[in-house]
């Protein structure tokens, strides 16, 4: 079943230019964080000799560090005013917040991938992977944000917190950054570029659109919802009469 | 002479004693130049001929002496008779063959350990042969051929082939000081003139590097070498010897980029674990820590073990003056974390989390691991069983 994502056919926009832009803000940043970075975890292995050489040198390895470092909190305080304040924003926070039947989706899912059920389960707009990566990003960003400004200014953080933490904070930077790699490049790859279906890749980050096709595959709740006749208004229950 | 008696008047008294006491003194001093201008006349009646030579062993040897150049010398106050000392109650003219001119009648002291120690005759150096012989000025004139200035020039008829003098011509010392070309430092700058290598840094160094000197009596590699500890480092230990290079050649010892390594030597070596408990990690826990990776990486700006510990006054933790006593560390870090808080001074710095020290460091690093790896596998596991139920349906389908 060839379920390749094409312009023809009925089309349903996904992700807006903004969003698309965020993402690959937060794609671009991350990369370089990850590239500048890693080598710094692996310090004496050769790739990351070859690396830091390549990029012009340890000094210019921490500015490119601390660049995307600095686009990575810029566009994490957008994304807060954008998920607060727009009205797209805060309708995609609801559609993203977790939820009792996410959990129920995973044991069904669970129960298909062992063969105690013959369906899996139907989804909303967003299934618990996509709910999962995006508070995951979230998380991550913020312990990343914290512990590398620490970093950053280790004089500054002297100030309120001992050595010890700073070597602690050392340790997480470096833990998390791995783990947030991993997601990207085994969990998120897997999700965007090779799961049956989705190969060579899910265009939605470059044109932001999904088929109906796929809407139906993927999100049937949020699919029959829109096909749904809109709700009928509330009636206006009619101001009681003074006495 | 007035004599006064009167207890008064003693100042007087001892004044006249002192100034005939110098006067004396003055005649003494006198007395023999006077007598050798006479004697050397003598002397120069023949040997002020520009031609005169006798051949010995084959070789032309000359006999002249030029007066004045001879006046002009340290010696030019004595009678030739001095050094000639077989001439004295000789008839004149002597005979052909005088025995060698002695030294040692006035320079008693300056016995030459190393070079008298030679077996071999023909290689063992007299004093003629560095100093000169009828002109010699004074060690400190420049045209003494053992002077800072000349003395390369005089060891090496001998010494051309050691590989020290080899590298010596491209070491710090060999660069010019200045317009005159005097060397920053020559032979005899560090190896005092009559006893050779046998004086060694600190000693050799101190005479211009006082400062640094100084520290190093302090600190505690000072005082393990001056306490006869061989396996204590002196100068040229971390600095080299005759290749010593400034701090700043990529090629010295102690250019940052080499500073780690060099101090590894002896404190991450096994033996001086076993012998003097010194600890085997730093050069490890260094080399973990964000300044290790830098330095490893090029950037020089990050700090060595010498930026910490400091390099010629380097002290231990427990002394109160020392860099890195816990008390100094704010300071210390200060100068290139400038504004750093009192807090640097609670945690480790050669960080070395285990179960037993630093614990919290220890256990987060521990439990993050496992939860990054616990993470994978979840994740390989879900895509394992999502492929394989996409197959498992898909197979299901056809048939």
């Amino acid at each position: 079943m060839a379920r390749k994502t094409r312009i023809t056919g009925k089309q349903y926009e996904r992700l807006t230019l903004n969003q698309r832009v965020q993402h690959i803000v937060l794609m671009v940043s991350f990369s370089l964080l990850v590239l500048t970075g890693l080598p710094v975890r692996y310090p004496y292995s050769p790739i990351s000799s070859f690396i830091i050489n390549a990029l012009g040198g340890y000094e210019t390895r921490g500015i490119i560090h601390r660049a995307a470092a600095i686009t990575l909190i810029g566009l994490t305080f957008y994304h807060l005013g954008y998920s607060a304040f727009s009205r797209r924003g805060r309708a995609e926070l609801l559609a993203l917040a977790p939820k009792k039947k996410d959990f129920v989706d995973l044991f069904d899912m669970l129960k298909l991938f062992f063969g105690f059920a013959r369906s899996g389960p139907k989804f909303d707009r967003y299934n618990y992977i996509e709910k999962f990566e995006y508070f995951a990003v979230g998380w991550g960003s913020v312990v990343m944000i914290v512990t590398g400004l620490m970093l950053w200014f280790p004089a500054q953080a002297l100030r309120f917190v001992p050595m010890w933490i700073l070597d602690i904070a050392r340790i997480i930077h470096s833990w998390e950054a791995l783990l947030a790699f991993l997601t990207i490049l085994i969990w998120h790859m897997y999700h965007a570029h090779l799961r049956p279906g989705t190969f060579p890749m899910n265009w939605v980050w470059l044109n932001g659109m999904i088929s109906e096709e796929d809407m139906k595959h993927h999100h049937p709740l949020e699919y029959e919802r829109l096909k749904a006749p809109t709700p009928p208004r509330p009636v206006v229950t009619p101001p009681k009469e003074k006495k | 002479m007035r004599i006064v008696c009167s207890m008064d008047r003693r100042d007087y008294t001892t004044g006249s004693i002192v100034m005939t006491g110098i006067l004396l003194l003055l005649a003494i001093a006198l007395m023999p130049a006077a007598g050798s201008a006479a004697d050397n006349a003598a002397c120069l009646m023949c040997h002020s001929a520009v031609s005169l030579e006798k051949v010995l062993d084959g070789k032309r040897v000359q006999l002249y002496v030029n007066p004045a150049a001879f006046s002009r010398s340290v010696h030019g106050k004595l009678s030739c008779i001095d050094c000639h000392a077989d001439l004295k109650g000789r008839p004149m003219p002597h005979k052909a063959d005088l025995a060698p001119a002695v030294c040692a009648g006035c320079h008693k002291d300056n016995h030459d350990v190393i070079h008298a120690a030679l077996r071999s005759p023909s290689e063992k150096p007299a004093c003629q042969d560095c100093h000169g012989s009828h002109y010699i000025a004074s060690v400190s004139h420049e045209d003494s051929p053992v002077s800072s200035l000349r003395s390369e020039g005089t060891c090496l008829r001998c010494h051309a082939e050691s590989e020290a003098m080899k590298v010596f011509t491209r070491s710090v010392h060999a660069q010019a000081k200045d317009r005159s070309g005097a060397r920053n430092a020559s032979c005899t700058d560090c190896h005092s003139a009559h006893k050779g290598y046998t004086s060694t840094s600190p000693n050799a160094c101190a005479g211009c590097h006082k400062e640094e000197a100084r520290d190093f009596a302090v600190s505690s590699h000072g005082h393990a070498l001056m306490s006869g500890l061989k396996a204590a480092p002196s100068c040229v230990a971390c600095h080299g010897g005759h290749d010593i290079t400034p701090p700043s050649d990529a090629t010295s010892k102690v250019f940052p980029a080499n500073v780690p390594k060099l101090c590894a030597g002896c404190h991450d070596d096994p033996m001086m674990h076993r012998e003097f408990g010194l600890p085997t990690d730093r050069l490890k826990t260094y080399r973990a820590s964000y300044h290790g990776i830098a330095l490893e990486h090029g950037d020089l700006d990050a700090a060595t073990c010498a930026s910490c510990h400091g390099s010629h006054r380097i002290l231990p933790q427990s002394d109160p003056e020392s860099t890195i006593h816990k008390s100094n560390l704010q300071e210390t870090c200060g100068n290139c974390h400038p504004g750093v808080g009192p807090l640097v001074a609670k945690g480790a710095v050669h960080s070395a989390p285990s179960p037993r020290k630093e614990k919290p460091a220890y256990w987060i690093n521990t439990i993050y691991g496992f939860f990054v790896a616990a993470m994978m596998l979840a994740f390989c596991g879900y895509m394992a069983l999502e492929l394989f139920t996409h197959w498992r349906l898909k197979r299901g389908g056809r048939r």
